[in-house]
Formats: structure tokens, C-alpha cells, sequence
């Protein structure tokens, strides 16, 4: 079974500790939410996984079924298994859908020697699209030009779908969908969670929480995770707001 | 030196060896005399002001007058019933002498530059097409040409659609690898009438041994339109001058184009939309990547006349630079001498987006692979129409390939 372990990781951005030491192990088959106020390093914390250059890491480790994945490249992340969808996919007119999804899946899956037959390809793509049912057009628009929060969604959780990671990052999901976009991404999201995938929800509001039930809750607040539960914090976080969490570090200081 | 290289009797040995008659002499005299005319370019002249060619020297080229290999393809019995004529210059002449007299060099747009005085004196080869009043070509016209060895080529095409006339014509230009030089300088001449449309699609990938002068004209009578499409890949310096007239009013041309530069390779590209009468639309789109040691120039000139009234005329260029010394200088210019017109123009400069790349290799695309998708897709955009399909594809997988060297 695989595991991501992240342990006592600092992450400068551009100068300014972002991430101040944080703990968290998730394994494939789990559902994890990450929640916490804007601003407290659920997004920073994404992306240092996966490795964006302009996130230095300054201490602490990222270890992926057991490799240290901190001198690896954001692409080679990406073929062992990791998979984060973002809070604002890149629009990039000119490369259709399928083209990249195809090349993507030949990179993570495939070798330049063994390259996947164009028509399994479409095949897989069209099977993909029927389970999450995602219109067929989609496949030959350009990458997210055009789309609709909504629709840039369903593209991340298609892409997840193609490539199966072991471990997938969703970072803010649900942010600028309304109740029907969210509902129908929310099913994407539960369609291909299983034994063989580990899921983190990132996210600011719990409402996506309603669709997709986590194992487990952790709180991030300054740039560590402060809390860590069962499903039953993010409904009081629903009820509560951030603010038991605040009261609760004030004691412990 | 030039003198002794392009002379009379070389002019006389072509006379012989097309047949041609004293009429074509005559003007070749002419021409060449324009020729020795003309100060040779220097970056003293606005035309060359970012283009230095004082690298080409002719005593490089075996200039014997020879031509390159030419395939043609698209033309069929019952096209040739309906009176469209598909064949080299070379036979047009003998066959068709009295098309060729009236339109050939025929046009008054008063261009000529010394290279151009040249094509005039010294042309010997080329394509001629005609397509009659209301014929509607249903196959796609292509000319591929490959040039061989060290050369001076000079091949004309001239593309005649009379009235309701329909055509798209494809030429492909590559060169055979070896340690030679030549130097092509070409002409294509666009005649098109009322109402008739033309695709002209042009994709050159030669070897670096090629230094390449083109001139290219289009006479766009009322409602006709005019599409190029070139793509520019191969050379070691490659010059195109497109001038579109639109004579007619309701006329209208769209002018795209791509250049890939890399290494020391020098392109120079202009395009202009000539605006002669009212209610006439250009729409110009050119962009360009530029890596290496390359030097590139983009010229855009919106001109609208007096009587130009409700024209629109639309120009954009964009630069992607892919290399901190490669060049590339942008100098898009409007004349505009009337008023209730829409014209506008504007280049943008950038280089490969930093985010888009990181998305991509979030998805186990890598540097290599990532920077290939994107230039490509840069690029494609204005190709993305285009009616010859199989050209397309087959530029987009050369473009993909360069982006490998």
C-alpha cells in the first residue's frame, strides 16, 4: 500500500516561512480533508508536494512509498503516482484535451519505446467521460480555454481519471462552483475514490464535505496542522466556524 | 562581380532553352538593366534597416541556370474539360502564350525592388494556373518542390481565377542535405476576380544551405478573397514580401502565418493589406518563436486609401522568445488617409509561461515534451483553418520535430 508522508516540512515563499513544520500521513484508500482559513498554507502546502520551483522547501521531508521525493522533479512526482488537481487549472489554447491527456498518460504510464494505440486511447477517454459523465465535445476543446469554473473542474477530476494516481491532491475543489457543478464533481470525486487511491481535500468550506465523507479531518492553521479527527470536526467546524480552534491554541499557549 | 554573373546571355540561353518569344526577351532586358539600377540593400534603406544580407555572395552558387525538382498533384480529366490549366511556366508559355503576355509582371502596384528586378530578368520555371469563370477546383492543388544542388533558382508562379472561380493551392519547398548553397528568388503572382476565392498555403522546411527572396502579390477584385497561409521553418535566411491589393469593393483577405527560428537562422517577413477601395476587410495574423542565435524581422503595413471608407483591417504579431539571444524586431505601421474605417494593430512579446509548464509536468509531461506542447500550440493557431489538411498535420509534426534540435 502506498503512503505520503510529509514530516516537519518548512516551505519559504519567496523569502517567508509559509510552512512552519508539518506532520501529515496519508494513505491510498483514505479520504483526508485538509481545512483551515484563507491564508493558513493548505494551497503552499500542494504545491511543495509536487514540487513548484518557486516553493523552497527548508527543512523536513516528503516521502513517497518510501522515496524521498524532494529531489525529484514535479514530473517524475507525477509518474510515481502523485496527482494534484489545482485551484486554478493553466487555460493553454492550442493543445486540445485529448492531445495532452494522451501525452500525459503516455508519460506517466507508458515508455517512448511502448506508446498507447491511438484507439485504446479514445476508448479509455470515452469511458472515462461516461462515468463522469462529462460531455463528448470536451475532448477536442483546448485545454481549459473557455471553461466554466464548473467545467475546469471536471477536467482536473477527468485528468485524475485517466492517469490513476495513487495519491491525489485536490486543491479547493469546490471553490467558485454553485450547488449543481459542486454535486456533480462531488460524485466524480466519490466514483473514483477506492482502495487504490488516497484522496486530500483541501478545502475552505466544509459544503463539499456534505458530497464526499472524509475518514479523516485535519485543521492547518499558521502553517501547521493544529487539529487532527474524525469526521465529526468538520461538522462542527460547519456550525462553529474556525473560532473553538483559535480559543483552543490560545490555552495551549 | 554581379555583372559578370547575371548577363545577357544568360538571359539569351534562357530565351532558348523556354522558347519563349521576343516579347519576354524584351522585358528580361529591361529587367536586368532595373537590376544593375538598383543599389544592392543596405541598412541604410527602411526595407532593410533590421536585415543584414551582406553575407550573400553569388560566386557561392553555381549559377548555371538550372531548376528544382517539382512534383505537382490535384489535377484531373474532368477539370482539364472545364478549361483549368495546372502545368509548369515552362509549358504555359509555349501552350498559352497569350494568358501568360497579359498577365505576367502585368500588375500596376509599382513594387520592384532589386531582387524583384532580378526574378523579372532572369525567371525559368515555375507553375501556371488558370481556373475559368465559375469553376469550382474540388481537389486541392499541390506543387512540392525540392532543390537539389548548388543554384540559383527563380520560379514564378502565377495563379489566374476569373469570375466565381474557386481554388486552393498548396506549395511545399525542401531542400536535399549536402554541402552546397543556392539562392532562390521567387515571385507569386495572384490575379483573383469577382467573387472567386483563393487558399494559398505555403510551407518551406528547408536545409540550411537555402537563402531564399520572395515576392508575392494578389489583385483581390470585388467580393473575391485571398487566404495565405505560410509557415516558415527551414533556411538560413528566408525573405517574404506579401502585398495584397483589395481592388473590388466586398473584396476581402485573411494573411496568417508562422516562423520557427533557431540557430543562426534569419527570417524576414512583411504583409501588407493594400486598401484601394470602400467596404474592403484584411485580417493579418503572424507569430513567431524564436530560439537560438536567430534574427527575425515582422512587417506590417495597413494601408487604406482616400476612397477606403468603411474598411476594416485588423494586424497582430506575437513573439515568443525561446532563447535570451535570439532577436526578433516587430514594426507594425498604419497609413490611413480617410476616415470611418476600423483598423487597429498590435504585437506582443513573451516567452514560454512558467505556470503552463509546471501543469504540465504535474501530469508527468517533462521540460522537453512540456516546452514542445506549448510551442506548438503557440503556433498552430495559425494554421488552425487551414483547407489543406494534410499539410497541416504534417507541419505541425515539423514544427515538433525542430523543437527537438
Amino acid at each position: 500500500m502506498s503512503k505520503l508522508e510529509i514530516k516537519d516540512l518548512h516551505v519559504n515563499v519567496e523569502e517567508k516561512e509559509v510552512l512552519k513544520g508539518v506532520n501529515l500521513t496519508i494513505e491510498q484508500g483514505k479520504i483526508h480533508a485538509l481545512m483551515g482559513p484563507n491564508g493558513s498554507g493548505k494551497s503552499t502546502l500542494s504545491f511543495a508536494v509536487m514540487g513548484h520551483p518557486k516553493y523552497e522547501i527548508t527543512k523536513g521531508e516528503i516521502i513517497f512509498d518510501g522515496k524521498n521525493v524532494l529531489d525529484l522533479a514535479p514530473e517524475e512526482r507525477a509518474r510515481l503516482g502523485l496527482f494534484l488537481s489545482f485551484q486554478y487549472p493553466s487555460e493553454i489554447s492550442g493543445v486540445s484535451l485529448s492531445n495532452f491527456l494522451r501525452t500525459a498518460l503516455n508519460s506517466v504510464k507508458y515508455t517512448k519505446e511502448k506508446r498507447i494505440p491511438v484507439m485504446e486511447f479514445r476508448k479509455l477517454l470515452m469511458e472515462k467521460m461516461d462515468l463522469l459523465k462529462i460531455d463528448k465535445s470536451f475532448a477536442s476543446r483546448y485545454l481549459n480555454e473557455g471553461f466554466s469554473g464548473g467545467e475546469k473542474k471536471r477536467s482536473e477530476i477527468l485528468q485524475m481519471a485517466i492517469l490513476e494516481p495513487k495519491i491525489a491532491i485536490l486543491d479547493e475543489t469546490d471553490s467558485g462552483l454553485d450547488v449543481d457543478a459542486l454535486k456533480i464533481v462531488s460524485n466524480a470525486v466519490n466514483t473514483l475514490a477506492g482502495p487504490e487511491m488516497g484522496i486530500l481535500i483541501i478545502t475552505h468550506y466544509q459544503r463539499i464535505l456534505h458530497h464526499v465523507k472524509p475518514d479523516v479531518v485535519h485543521i492547518m492553521y499558521d502553517g501547521r496542522i493544529v487539529k487532527t479527527s474524525g469526521p465529526e470536526l468538520a461538522m462542527k467546524i460547519e456550525d462553529e466556524g474556525y473560532d473553538f480552534i483559535y480559543k483552543e491554541l490560545e490555552k495551549e499557549v | 562581380m554581379l555583372k559578370t554573373i547575371f548577363t545577357e546571355e544568360k538571359i539569351e540561353k534562357i530565351r532558348g532553352s523556354l522558347k519563349e518569344d521576343n516579347h519576354f526577351f524584351e522585358k528580361r532586358k529591361l529587367s536586368l538593366d532595373s537590376f544593375y539600377s538598383y543599389p544592392l540593400p543596405s541598412n541604410k534603406s527602411e526595407e532593410w534597416r533590421y536585415t543584414d544580407i551582406s553575407f550573400l555572395d553569388f560566386s557561392k552558387f553555381d549559377n548555371d541556370i538550372k531548376n528544382p525538382e517539382i512534383k505537382m498533384d490535384g489535377f484531373h480529366d474532368l477539370l482539364k474539360e472545364k478549361g483549368v490549366i495546372f502545368t509548369t511556366i515552362i509549358e504555359a508559355i509555349s501552350k498559352h502564350p497569350e494568358i501568360i503576355k497579359e498577365y505576367l509582371f502585368s500588375k500596376k502596384d509599382n513594387y520592384e525592388d532589386k531582387f524583384l528586378a532580378l526574378h523579372k530578368a532572369m525567371w525559368n520555371g515555375g507553375v501556371f494556373i488558370y481556373v475559368p469563370k465559375n469553376v469550382e477546383v474540388d481537389t486541392i492543388f499541390k506543387v512540392k518542390y525540392n532543390v537539389l544542388e548548388s543554384s540559383s533558382l527563380f520560379n514564378h508562379t502565377l495563379i489566374i481565377l476569373e469570375q466565381g472561380a474557386s481554388l486552393t493551392y498548396s506549395e511545399e519547398h525542401t531542400s536535399e542535405k549536402g554541402d552546397y548553397e543556392a539562392f532562390r528568388c521567387d515571385s507569386v503572382e495572384v490575379y483573383a476576380k469577382e467573387n472567386s476565392k483563393l487558399n494559398f498555403n505555403n510551407f518551406q522546411n528547408w536545409n540550411d544551405n537555402i537563402t531564399n527572396v520572395s515576392y508575392w502579390s494578389a489583385r483581390v477584385s470585388r467580393d473575391a478573397q485571398v487566404n495565405w497561409r505560410f509557415s516558415q521553418l527551414g533556411g538560413k535566411f528566408s525573405r517574404i514580401k506579401i502585398d495584397t491589393h483589395l481592388d473590388g469593393e466586398g473584396s476581402n483577405s485573411t494573411n496568417k502565418g508562422l516562423v520557427y527560428a533557431n540557430k543562426n537562422q534569419k527570417f524576414d517577413i512583411t504583409t501588407n493589406p493594400h486598401h484601394h477601395v470602400r467596404n474592403t476587410i484584411s485580417d493579418v495574423l503572424v507569430k513567431g518563436a524564436f530560439d537560438g542565435e536567430s534574427n527575425s524581422v515582422y512587417r506590417g503595413l495597413i494601408l487604406i486609401d482616400e476612397e477606403g471608407k468603411e474598411t476594416q483591417s485588423y494586424l497582430s504579431n506575437h513573439s515568443l522568445m525561446l532563447s535570451e539571444n535570439a532577436v526578433s524586431n516587430t514594426i507594425p505601421s498604419l497609413k490611413i488617409e480617410t476616415d470611418d474605417v476600423r483598423a487597429s494593430h498590435g504585437a506582443t512579446l513573451g516567452k514560454i509561461d512558467k505556470d503552463h509548464l509546471f501543469y504540465l509536468k504535474t501530469r508527468g509531461i517533462d521540460q522537453k515534451s512540456g516546452e514542445r506542447l506549448l510551442i506548438t500550440a503557440f503556433l498552430k493557431e495559425t494554421i488552425d483553418d487551414m483547407k489543406d489538411v494534410e499539410l497541416k498535420e504534417k507541419i505541425i509534426l515539423e514544427i515538433e520535430k525542430k523543437t527537438e534540435k
